[in-house]
């Protein structure tokens, strides 16, 4: 049997509350792993790439489908944007931008379905703090939680 | 020193629905009350791992039998994620 290739477990806690208004949210996937340009490879296998200041973003994180969610409210305008890690979901250290010059803020509530979007994430990298520029696009699947 | 064991808690039931793969919580008070769990591949395949008995170890032998680890994570998120389910009690500690 053809193996799989392994991504990180990732689980969505959703609660229901009785009368509370259904959460819409659209899925976001980086695509700098599969689309950048300076790639990495270890053991023969092609990672992901790194972005232009130095983070490295992989397939199997920030590329996997879904690893990052724009909650949407009753008027289906995003309010928040969340990555998903392990069983927590985590409210994002991230700004959005307009362009992939990554200067220039966006607000959260301007993004539109099955819209490209750029967006930095802050994390620790072999043990230090690195800014990550992303960029995907925005699911337009409305998904209701 | 014997390595752990870990089971599924039986108060989650695991549904498959369509493409997704969830865990309901029956009868679960706390911060798991009234929710569903909605787990990936990876992690649905963790589950029916310690559905029966299963150490760590074993659970990252079976995924490598069946799972590519070019990037050399899976060890080590197996092992967060088998951490992160005993700490919200979804596992148990069943033999050590």
């Amino acid at each position: 049997m053809e193996k799989r290739r392994w991504i990180q477990p990732l689980a969505t806690v959703q609660g229901f509350v009785a009368n509370e208004y259904v959460a819409a949210c659209w899925a976001v996937t980086c695509d700098l792993p599969a689309e950048g340009a300076n790639r990495f490879v270890k053991g023969g296998h092609d990672l992901g790439a790194y972005d232009a200041i130095g983070g490295e973003h992989r397939a199997g994180s920030c590329g996997t489908a879904g690893h990052y969610t724009i909650l949407t409210d009753e008027n289906n305008v995003p309010y928040k944007m969340i990555e998903y890690q392990n069983l927590i979901q985590k409210d994002l250290d991230c700004t959005l931008y307009t362009d992939g010059s990554y200067t220039t803020p966006k607000d959260i509530a301007t993004v539109k379905a099955n819209e490209t979007i750029y967006w930095s994430t802050k994390s620790r990298q072999n043990g230090a703090d690195q800014i990550f520029q992303h960029y995907g696009h925005t699911s337009g699947q409305t998904n209701h939680s | 020193m014997k390595e752990p064991k870990y089971q599924t808690q039986p108060e989650f039931i695991l549904r498959e629905i369509g493409n997704e793969t969830v865990l309901v919580p029956v009868g679960v008070t706390g911060e798991l009350e009234n929710c569903m769990i909605s787990l990936n591949e990876t992690y649905g395949f963790l589950w029916k791992q310690f559905q029966e008995p299963c150490t760590v170890s074993k659970a990252i032998e079976n995924a490598r039998d069946r799972y590519e680890d070019p990037e050399g994570l899976m060890e080590r998120q197996i092992r967060e994620a088998v951490e992160e389910f005993v700490k919200r009690s979804v596992l148990k500690v069943v033999e050590e």
